[in-house]
């Protein structure tokens, strides 16, 4: 049966995506983030949240999609496994429903390293939004 | 409101639960019980407590509905009050059963935690054995010690003696599963050697009437909670969890008041500053309190010590007597945890190895029961473990000849290790010198363990022993491990947190010295602190970021001590001491070696914490050059591996362009000069050294090498001990230390020399500084 699902979009260097809104817990912005040395690349750093250490995950690197070291952006604290953890991203755009049917498969001229962490896709007017696994972002290797 | 199935059904869900934390807390004290019947088989005390706790479970299984449990139960509880009425006498047969019942019960307790019934335990053996030996057909009953008294003595002996342990209060008449008091959380006032829990009951003497009409009274006993006298209202039981909870609130707290405390630096209003000074107060004195909740007593990791011992001693044939010392010294709730299983091990292999068989003691004229003796004190900010016993000591000699064998060391290293160094060798893995393994202690996988857990609790282990004397094993472990002092540094643009328990000393090198105590050796750097060789880790480098050493800027070096090995760490800043919170990482960044967590910093920014030990592994310090620790990594292959020469530490040093190498193994120290502190008497050189006079003894001259004298202010000195006195030979520029296998071309020896090799490269003199020093004059 096909249902409506609220989504969070934010953007990341030109891409839009989706993250399911019951696994955002809340976005959060102009935070410093401290660097781990000695981390895998694709994590960003630590990251205070009321007291709370939250490891930013840079979203950039893990998906591939571009090398660069942005600092600033924003934080999107998602609930991962048993922890909470912050995907690291350019801004935030809306939050929308979108209905299950309407959802359609990866096309394949998407990149094989966004793919993997990308559920399906829904089709606005003007662009095109991935819909993130979120576990999977939030996964280590 | 009408009672509905469904609360019921929790009703008796909590019940179970209730029950089956209570079953266990009466097993754990059943099982030290029984050891200690073993020992003193007419203490009417000890039986009746048994038989007490034996009784409870058993009335709690029959309401609750675990049959086999009762039926088990039961069967023990007659055992037992024949042996409380003296018409059966305490034999070690009936011990071993009955510790087989108990652990049986444990089974069983588990069994229902995993699937809410008894019905998957098998208890007919044990139950027809114990029947047996009510019946007297078994072999069990064997000879024994002495009877045990009747109902009626014991009670006035109750009255009379004064109690060595609790007071088993007068109560009402039912029997109750009573509430207990627990000892975790809360410390009582009165405690004890023995076991620590008061089970308020009736005494023996109403016991024994009772008895028959136990089967009606028995599904009240279960709903009534009664307590009776001061000891049960000043105790409370707490779900851990709570208390867990707590612990992090108060955590929390203390960095907010971190928080605080800086930020009002910056107002100067008198009220806030008194506000937040008491807020200070405050909250320190409730840290220390909620960590005391934390605290238990180490008799929690030592109460299956003693049926061990018992088991291990029966088994290997020996007599082992146990004395525990310290068992309410406190140590938080983690620690407990984690150090029971290392106190098991060292225990079985004190009572396997270290203890000797009867014949044997009485042969070495010791007694023919070893003592093994478990003692806890706290000491400077730390709880201090010993496990000693008066065994046979560890031989050093079976030491140097596994450790030799097995590739550990080489014979030339062997013949230079202190005791000390060998006692290390223990703790790697793969070590063990049991001669034969028994499926007690293991295959030598123990030790290293050991030391491991400890170190991960920031603690230290250390042997001491006495060939034929005995063997004094100390374990020495932190208190409390979520809030830390800890020192704050800068490297790059972001602060690091080491914490206090591994900090040495600070050291602050001024550009000027630099030169003089700063070596560099092939990429490797290390600090002369005061005559010793101190390696270097510079913490910028091993984050990879870059930095500026050479410049003229002051060097800051953390002198950190990693287990049993010292470094310094070089950092840019180095900060305060404050009181952080160890907040854990996420599995991400767990992994890495080098941090052991994080915390928020006064200023709300994160700081890494660093692992003191995991970066002195992540820097190699494994191998380096460091001479007070062995040099494990010898198993290296170096330049010359494949050919079998020895493996040596060598110092590479040059006079013009002749290259030569010192055994850094025969050497004390390396010292620098400069050449104004050359003195002259007659025409011997010497320097002022350490309060004395050091002779110099010129290895080129000694060689004849070609030598334009010294151009450089410094001179560098190896100072060697020739005959109970230190002599400095004076080396050239220091180029590299290494260690490799030497292959030695000895046609060329000569006086001075033993002869030639290659070392990286170039063909290089192993100089004989012993004979260099006689060569030298020293002599005339």
């Amino acid at each position: 049966m096909a249902e409506n699902k609220q989504y969070c979009t934010f953007g990341i260097s030109g891409y839009t995506f989706g993250a399911a809104a019951d696994s955002v817990q809340e976005i959060v912005t102009n935070n410093t983030i401290t660097p781990v040395p000695l981390a895998p690349p694709d994590i960003s750093g630590l990251l205070n949240v009321r007291g709370q250490i939250v490891t930013a995950i840079n979203l950039r690197r893990r998906l591939g999609i571009t090398n660069s070291d942005s600092k600033t952006g924003v934080h999107i604290l998602v609930r991962g496994g048993d922890s909470t953890v912050s995907l690291f991203a350019d801004l935030v755009e809306d939050v929308m429903d979108i209905n299950s049917a309407d959802v359609e498969p990866v096309p394949d001229t998407v990149d094989p390293s966004i793919k993997a962490f990308v559920d399906g896709v829904y089709k606005t007017n003007d662009k095109l939004i991935l819909l993130l696994n979120v576990n999977k972002a939030v996964m280590t290797e | 409101m009408p009672i509905v199935m469904q609360d019921i059904i929790e009703f008796m869900d909590d019940l179970t639960k209730e029950f089956l934390v209570e079953a266990q807390e009466h097993l754990e004290h059943i099982e030290g019980d029984l050891v200690l019947l073993e020992k003193n088989p007419s203490d009417p005390e000890v039986i009746a407590r048994i038989f007490r706790s034996v009784h409870t479970i058993k009335g709690a299984s029959g309401f609750l509905g675990f049959k086999k449990l009762q039926a088990l139960t039961h069967s023990g509880e007659s055992l037992l009050s024949r042996l409380r009425d003296g018409k059966m006498s305490v034999s070690q047969g009936i011990i071993s059963t009955l510790l087989e019942l108990s652990d049986t019960l444990q089974k069983a307790i588990k069994i229902i935690e995993e699937s809410g019934k008894d019905s998957a335990l098998d208890h007919t053996p044990l139950v027809l054995k114990m029947n047996r030996i009510l019946q007297g057909t078994s072999p069990e009953q064997g000879k024994d010690v002495k009877k045990v008294e009747t109902a009626q003595n014991r009670e006035k002996e109750a009255e009379a003696k004064p109690q060595k342990n609790e007071v088993a209060e007068k109560s009402a008449q039912t029997e109750v599963l009573s509430k207990k008091e627990i000892a975790p959380p809360v410390q009582e006032a009165s405690k004890t050697e023995q076991t620590a829990a008061q089970v308020n009951d009736t005494t023996a003497g109403q016991e024994a009437q009772k008895q028959e009409n136990q089967e009606g009274s028995q599904s009240e006993s279960v709903l009534q909670h009664i307590s009776n006298g001061s000891a049960a209202e000043s105790h409370v039981r707490i779900d851990v969890k709570l208390l867990d909870k707590l612990m992090n609130l108060v955590g929390e707290l203390v960095l907010v008041r971190n928080q605080v405390l800086q930020t009002i630096s910056r107002y100067e209003d008198v009220l806030l500053e008194n506000a937040s000074q008491r807020l200070d107060l405050v909250t320190t004195e409730l840290q220390e309190e909620v960590t005391r909740t934390r605290l238990q007593p180490i008799r929690n990791a030592w109460n299956r010590v003693p049926r061990i011992v018992r088991d291990l001693s029966l088994e290997a044939g020996k007599e082992v007597q146990l004395i525990l010392e310290g068992q309410d010294t406190e140590l938080d709730r983690a620690i407990i945890e984690a150090i029971r299983d290392p106190m098991i091990h060292i225990v079985r292999n004190s009572v396997d190895h270290g203890i000797e068989l009867p014949h044997e003691r009485k042969a070495a004229g010791k007694s023919p029961a070893g003592t093994l003796k478990l003692k806890a004190y706290h000491e400077g900010g730390q709880v201090t473990i010993e496990v000693s016993d008066d065994g046979r000591g560890i031989d050093i000699a079976k030491i140097k000849k596994k450790g030799i064998e097995k590739g550990f060391i080489t014979a030339e290293q062997a013949n230079r290790m202190s005791d000390r160094e060998f006692y290390q060798l223990l703790f790697l893995p793969g070590f063990s010198t049991a001669e034969k393994v028994t499926n007690v202690s293991g295959r030598g996988v123990g030790m290293d363990v050991v030391k491991t857990n400890v170190e991960k609790l920031g603690g230290s282990v250390d042997i001491e022993s006495f060939k034929g004397k005995g063997t004094i094993i100390k374990l020495k472990i932190p208190l409390t491990l979520a809030i830390i002092p800890a020192l704050l540094v800068k490297s790059g643009n972001e602060h690091y947190a080491i914490p206090q328990v591994n900090l040495v000393e600070l050291v602050r090198v001024e550009p000027s010295n630099k030169q003089n105590l700063v070596h560099e050796v092939k990429g490797s750097w290390v600090y002369r602190l005061r005559g010793k060789l101190l390696p270097l880790v510079f913490l910028s480098r091993v984050f990879g970021l870059s930095d500026n050493f050479n410049g003229d800027r002051v060097l800051n070096i953390v002198v950190l001590h990693a287990g049993s090995k010292q470094f310094g760490l070089v950092v840019d800043q180095i900060n305060d001491t404050f009181e952080i919170v160890v907040k854990p990482l996420s599995k991400h960044l767990k992994r890495i070696p080098v941090y052991a967590g994080a915390t928020i910093l006064g200023d709300g920014t994160v700081a890494l914490i660093l692992d003191v030990i995991g970066l002195a592994q992540y820097a190699h310090l494994a191998d380096s050059y460091h001479k007070e620790g062995i040099n494990i990594g010898m198993n290296k292959t170096g330049v010359d591996g494949r050919e079998n020469g020895e493996v040596k530490q060598l110092l590479i040093s040059s006079i013009g362009n002749q290259y030569f190498a010192v055994d850094l193994s025969a050497i004390g120290r390396l010292e620098r000069f400069s050449n104004n502190q050359i003195e002259y008497v007659g025409n011997r050189q010497v320097v002022q050294y350490r309060g004395g006079i050091l002779d110099l003894v010129s290895v080129s001259s000694a060689l004849g090498y070609n030598h334009n004298g010294n151009s450089d202010d410094l001179i560098n000195v190896v100072v060697y001990e020739y005959e109970n006195r230190p002599i400095g030979l004076v080396v050239g520029a220091i180029h590299d230390i290494v260690h490799q296998k030497v292959s030695l071309d000895k046609s060329v020896a000569r006086p001075g020399c033993f002869g030639r090799c290659i070392v990286q490269g170039k063909v290089t003199e192993l100089i004989d500084p012993k004979a260099i020093i006689e060569v030298g004059g020293i002599n005339n």
